[in-house]
């Protein structure tokens, strides 16, 4: 049956982790890492201090396109929206600050 | 068979839905444990090519990629979908919406037959960064696949879709088309909306297609560009060009890779040149800052993006749960975007960006497009011992056309010692047109 084979095959296949250069990184491997990360930064930033250009600005409207006349709001996801917030009240969302700690 | 001439097949009933996704399934099912490159299924395929079968034989209307397969980089969201970039971090992260792309697919009736393996949050070159293992090439399973695209590129090299769709930020869509020996597409920044793409980079990132042929490119491409009100940097600029006498600019980059890789890009854009009548100027590109201005951007525009990855709204907090590449990124970024080091990293960056656009501007007053390698190398054993400059060089030829907002594409066809290696043509910003034109007439 031809709908079967695609079901059978496990929803999340298994990982090769074996393969990956992904691993878990220690508090001391992270402290090397910033350092080598800042220390490559400052090694490119360096060449890019050399390039001389006038920087350019944009003030007036050029380049604004034309934003057409909307788009229909998503039902499904206001709804979700909603349902998954924990306060609400009328259209608004109500949050209080730090309300997660 | 082109995508165009399958649908077709579908549409008169020659070829079921139901068939399509079922022989990918069976494909997907025999391969991937060896290859890694599917992470999640779409277990409602079969149910929807059903639907769309019965839809044909009402004799009902149905979308321009009716019944077509297509697999997702696990960075574009969909709907009910594991969408978890190749992380733990988003392991358990299923979006309750889709990208904008991805409803344009669903609109013309595409199938998503599920999620790809990637580089970690598109953290990468080679697709061996995921938290999930690397990714395989199918050409040749001890080589990586290239990233960070990597089950994207794989997954059309290895038939386990009709086409596929991924996101370049510096190469992340060329570089494992190059590898797999399949076409990828870098689209203009602005041609396709990236709402909905957990974004690593937001003024580079561009999402695109990898499929068999240009032809295929450009049939999927016109479904997905366009304005979306969604995202502010997409526009509906699109140019399409009448010309049939092209003068192309061939990049000098003898300096920069295998002297035998330059040979190959300079026979094939001469053979073809002369056989289209097509005028060859040589010309150069700024490629000695493009690594630098990059990932001084990349650096601060990760580490502001991954800032919502905090453990409350997404998941697991970023800096306890991501890899080395990851956490380089955030780490440095972190450090260059402090107070006290105002101006002196990312605006350089920006500034040696419009240095950039200027040079890629003056390139196309004179010529119409511009081919070089994709990439300066063929693809690495799996696992093979490779310093961080190297991996930086892989981007080498392709992050000048995001740095600059232009079009590129990697096309198939020349091998190095039996290893697939991608010919890059950059085109301008918005002329997609003329990458399909000249693109049809390279795969030959």
């Amino acid at each position: 049956m031809a709908g079967k084979d695609l079901k059978d095959v496990k929803e999340k296949t298994g990982s090769d982790i074996g393969t990956s250069l992904w691993h878990r990184v220690s508090e001391q491997e992270k402290e090397e890492i910033k350092k080598n990360a800042k220390k490559i930064m400052d090694d490119f930033g360096a060449k890019l201090e050399k390039i001389s250009v006038k920087e350019k600005h944009f003030e007036s409207g050029e380049g604004l396109r034309d934003e057409g006349s909307g788009w229909e709001t998503d039902a499904e996801f206001r709804s979700t929206m909603f349902s998954n917030a924990p306060n609400t009240e009328d259209d608004l969302i109500l949050a209080e600050k730090g309300g997660w700690k | 068979m082109s995508l165009k001439q399958k649908v077709e097949l579908i549409k008169k009933g020659k070829l079921s839905a139901e068939k399509n996704v079922a022989e990918f399934g069976e494909k997907i099912q025999k391969v991937n444990k060896d290859l890694n490159i599917f992470l999640v299924l779409n277990t409602k395929a079969i149910e929807q090519a059903k639907e769309i079968d019965l839809r044909i034989k009402k004799g009902k209307e149905v979308g321009k990629l009716a019944g077509l397969c297509v697999a997702v980089k696990s960075c574009i969201c969909v709907k009910d979908l594991e969408t978890n970039c190749g992380s733990k971090v988003l392991e358990a992260y299923v979006p309750g919406y889709d990208a904008s792309v991805i409803e344009k697919l669903k609109n013309e009736d595409a199938i998503i037959l599920g999620m790809v393996n990637m580089d970690e949050f598109a953290c990468g070159w080679s697709g061996e960064t995921s938290a999930f293992g690397a990714t395989k090439n199918p050409k040749n399973k001890e080589l990586v696949a290239g990233g960070s695209s990597s089950g994207s590129g794989a997954s059309v090299a290895a038939e386990l879709c009709d086409f596929a769709l991924g996101s370049d930020t510096g190469g992340s869509i060329r570089v494992p088309a190059s590898h797999c020996g399949v076409v990828g597409l870098k689209p203009s920044y602005g041609s396709v909306s990236r709402y909905g793409l957990i974004d690593m980079s937001m003024s580079l990132d561009q999402i695109g297609p990898l499929t068999n042929s240009v032809e295929d490119s450009e049939f999927i491409f016109n479904i997905i560009r366009g304005q979306d009100n969604f995202d502010c940097v997409s526009q509906d600029n699109y140019k399409v060009e009448k010309k049939k006498k092209y003068t192309l600019g061939l990049v000098n980059v003898e300096d920069f890779c295998d002297k035998k890789i330059a040979d190959l890009i300079k026979k094939k854009t001469e053979e073809i040149a002369k056989k289209n009548k097509w005028e060859i100027k040589k010309v150069s590109l700024p490629l000695d800052i493009g690594i630098e201005t990059y990932y001084v951007i990349v650096y601060t525009e990760f580490f502001s993006a991954t800032r919502k990855f905090d453990g409350r709204r997404f998941g697991k907090k970023i800096e306890d749960f991501a890899g080395p590449e990851v956490l380089r990124r955030i780490l440095g970024g972190s450090e260059i975007s402090k107070a006290e080091y105002h101006g002196k990293y990312y605006r350089n960056a920006l500034k040696a960006r419009q240095y950039v656009k200027e040079q890629f501007e003056k390139l196309f007053e004179e010529v119409d497009f511009l081919v070089l390698p994709t990439v300066p190398r063929t693809a690495h054993k799996v696992g093979s011992n490779i310093s961080l400059k190297e991996m930086f060089a892989y981007d080498l030829f392709t992050v000048l056309a995001n740095i600059a907002g232009v079009c590129a594409m990697s096309i198939p066809g020349l091998k190095l010692n039996k290893e697939e290696l991608g010919l890059q043509v950059i085109a301008p910003r918005f002329s997609e047109d003329i990458l399909f034109n000249i693109g049809k007439e390279f795969e030959i």
